[in-house]
């Protein structure tokens, strides 16, 4: 009796051991892999926007079919901060001391999407910043096999994010 | 063999491949976080270095003359070794070893910042260029023009093009040397031309747009705190204001230099000093001199194509990176090929050809730059993409390389390309702002593209002065260049400085200057630039009305006469000698 209980929890570990834990190793290795993937997309993608001074819809979908290739499923968001330097350039002229104080108007992924629909493009100024983050909506295997053993709950649970900001350093053309 | 030891065997075998593999994809993304950390250092250098040419160049009212542009660079170039060495942590010194080329691409020509070998030791009596020599420097090779030659016949035709629509032209022709420079536009789309006589009678049909003088104003502040507003035209390069009738002085040292009626300038100034206002005739005899000389530029090298560019051997240049088959590139009574269009030919060759001469050139500098370097790492161009070949050939732009920095399990290797519209070496189409008073009597500028401005429905007027509809037969400029709407800077004391925007008017609501929230600090509501300039504006997603561009003759009106105005202001060294 005894013997058989310790053969079976010994099947049952080494089961684990053989299958679960190597599964799982690789999985979060391939997560790595992915995250390191959506990363450099990410990078390239927000230095791509920095330094042409423009979102085009053909970036933009070629950003998403980059980090598309990992097999995870993504939601990226993207902010454009627009620099509005009017209330500096009013506060100079009646306060000649002060330098003045800039303000930034926001963009949201909607806002950004929806002009890209509509004109193919989004220009931008020097001195705007661009915003860029992603994180994967689907659950890696990584995930499931995790969530098999322990829980992780609340917003943060995402395997695979990216997000990257930059100034942009030229306008953009027409 | 009982079930535990296979489990254990299964275990020794699996940990060192699990634990090896782990090492191994960690050692690889810090290579790539290391390399993308890298990307984005060498951009900011990069972007500190044509902003401290920028900034040189807004506040140096001699910046176009060679030996100060020579300092402005040096001075773009040792930001760029700053900037990267503190964010790297390596001294100027380290990082000459990984950053074989610098290129700084200017109006007419290029200059590279690299190692070269300055040293010519004597072999039988003749100088010879050691290329092993431990003797290099690091600094700027000689300027290199955009140019090309075209062999027709047995003439030989050098062209050096130009970020916009200049170029000159040097030829030999029954024996004597010639040489052309001026601005290229469609001949036929300047219909009549008066430039004789009377300043007040001065004018020129553009696209069925009539030019004529106009008055402009600039807002100045001088070192006492005092200021105003001057009317001014600019002459060989440098702004001239009027005081008064017959009193006109040069700002310098943020102060008044006045001119003294002595000065061979004076004559100039007076004739142009009419009807109470001081007019510019700049963008009047730019049309009527890129008139003549398209002209004769046609005539001249009308029949040149792509097959006629030869290299300094001879030997025909067949790889271009746009074909443009047998198309004339000279010849502008084809309606496909109007200089300022981006489409045209002549375009199209014009970015084929500085592509070509970089490529060449730079491929030379760090060839010789690895045979000067003794760390062993061979040092090679990598391939430029279209993007930045396009940023490259249409506005002033630094480009950098860096390489042979060891990151984990390779070396780095890449390079940067910024370019920056805000300086006073090159006008691009996109750089000219229209002035325009809203229905709240409040002053903004916009892009002549702006969908806001252009809809006659919106309550705008393109006036630039208050009191401009008091003189209806003055014509006050409506557009500068984006330059004018900078803050400028006067330097009162260490420490005390004081700014002025040079389109701004007074302290005032009614007279400050604003952008425009649609078209500039939004900078999304625009029709593209070519459009206004060929008079056709269309929308991707719909028809537009015709209240949609009620003011779109307007605009191109203003438009034109501020492109041709600035342009043909720019103080151009080869332009001015040679004509």
């Amino acid at each position: 009796m005894g013997d058989s209980l310790i053969t079976v929890i010994a099947i049952f570990l080494a089961a684990i051991l053989m299958f679960v834990f190597p599964l799982m190793s690789l999985a979060e290795r391939t997560d790595d892999i992915s995250e390191l993937a959506i990363q450099t997309a990410t990078d390239e993608f927000v230095n791509n926007i920095r330094t042409t001074g423009k979102i085009t819809l053909d970036m933009y979908e070629q950003y998403l079919q980059t980090i598309g290739t990992t097999g995870n499923t993504f939601e990226p968001e993207i902010v454009v901060y627009q620099l509005d330097e009017n209330p500096g350039a009013k506060v100079t002229q009646a306060e000649m001391t002060k330098i003045g104080e800039n303000v930034y108007y926001r963009k949201y992924t909607s806002q950004v999407q929806d002009e890209l629909t509509k004109t193919g493009r989004m220009r931008l100024k020097e001195g705007d910043m661009v915003s860029v983050s992603v994180k994967n909506t689907n659950q890696t295997i990584a995930q499931i096999l995790r969530n098999f053993f322990y829980q992780i709950t609340g917003n943060n649970s995402a395997e695979l994010e990216a997000s990257q900001t930059a100034i942009i350093t030229v306008n953009g053309s027409n | 063999m009982k079930l535990q030891y296979i489990a254990v065997i299964f275990i020794i075998i699996i940990m060192p491949i699990s634990i090896v593999m782990a090492s191994s994809i960690h050692s690889r993304i810090t290579t790539i976080s290391l390399q993308n950390d890298y990307n984005s250092k060498l951009t900011e250098a990069t972007y500190d270095s044509i902003k401290a040419f920028q900034i040189n160049t807004v506040n140096n009212h001699y910046s176009s003359i060679s030996d100060s542009k020579i300092r402005d660079i040096e001075a773009a170039a040792s930001s760029f070794f700053n900037a990267l060495g503190t964010s790297m942590g390596l001294s100027s010194e380290d990082l000459q070893n990984h950053v074989p080329a610098l290129v700084f691409n200017l109006y007419d020509g290029y200059y590279i910042y690299t190692k070269y070998d300055n040293s010519y030791p004597k072999s039988n009596g003749k100088p010879v260029l050691d290329s092993k020599s431990a003797q290099t420097n690091y600094g700027l090779k000689p300027y290199i023009y955009y140019s090309c030659r075209y062999k027709v016949g047995s003439n030989i035709y050098v062209v050096n093009y130009t970020l916009d629509n200049a170029i000159t032209v040097f030829y030999t022709s029954g024996g004597a040397s010639h040489t052309k420079s001026g601005y290229l536009i469609n001949p036929g789309s300047v219909t009549s031309s008066v430039t004789t006589g009377d300043i007040r009678n001065w004018s020129v049909t553009y696209n069925g747009v009539k030019i004529s003088p106009e008055v402009l104003t600039e807002h100045l502040l001088f070192a006492d705190g005092t200021e105003g507003n001057y009317e001014y035209l600019v002459y060989n390069g440098q702004k001239i204001y009027r005081n008064s009738y017959e009193s006109y002085f040069w700002y310098q040292n943020y102060g008044k230099t006045n001119i003294q009626k002595a000065n061979s300038i004076y004559n100039y100034l007076r004739a142009r000093d009419y009807d109470g206002h001081l007019h510019s005739t700049s963008a009047v005899e730019y049309y009527a001199n890129a008139k003549t000389f398209s002209a004769e530029i046609e005539t001249l090298l009308g029949g040149i194509t792509q097959a006629n560019a030869i290299d300094a051997q001879e030997n025909k240049i067949e790889d271009f990176s746009v074909n443009t088959g047998e198309n004339k590139i000279f010849d502008f009574n084809n309606s496909t090929n109007d200089p300022l269009l981006d489409s045209s030919i002549f375009n199209q060759n014009r970015i084929s050809v500085i592509r070509k001469s970089i490529e060449t050139n730079l491929k030379a500098a760090i060839a010789n730059y690895s045979s000067y370097s003794s760390n062993g790492y061979t040092y090679q161009i990598p391939v430029l993409g279209d993007a930045d070949w396009e940023k490259i050939s249409n506005n002033i732009s630094v480009t950098s390389f860096l390489q042979g920095i060891p990151i984990g399990y390779k070396f780095y290797n890449n390079y940067c390309v910024i370019s920056n519209d805000n300086n006073e070496e090159n006008i691009s189409k996109d750089k000219i702002y229209i002035i325009a008073t809203n229905n709240s009597k409040q002053r903004e500028y916009h892009v002549p593209g702006c969908e806001y401005l252009l809809n006659s429905a919106n309550d705008y007027t393109i006036e630039p002065e208050p009191a401009a509809a008091a003189y209806p037969n003055i014509n006050f400029a409506a557009a500068y260049s984006n330059i004018s709407f900078m803050r400028q800077t006067v330097r009162i004391s260490e420490g005390n400085y004081k700014y002025f925007y040079p389109q701004s008017r007074g302290k005032s609501p009614s007279q400050t200057i604003t952008s425009c929230y649609y078209c500039i600090v939004n900078a999304a509501n625009v029709y593209p630039i070519d459009q206004i300039i060929s008079g056709k504006v269309a929308r991707i997603d719909r028809n537009i009305t015709s209240t949609e561009i009620g003011r779109l003759s307007d605009i191109r009106k203003s438009y034109f006469h501020a492109l041709a105005r600035e342009r043909y202001d720019l103080y151009l060294t080869n332009m001015n000698e040679f004509n």
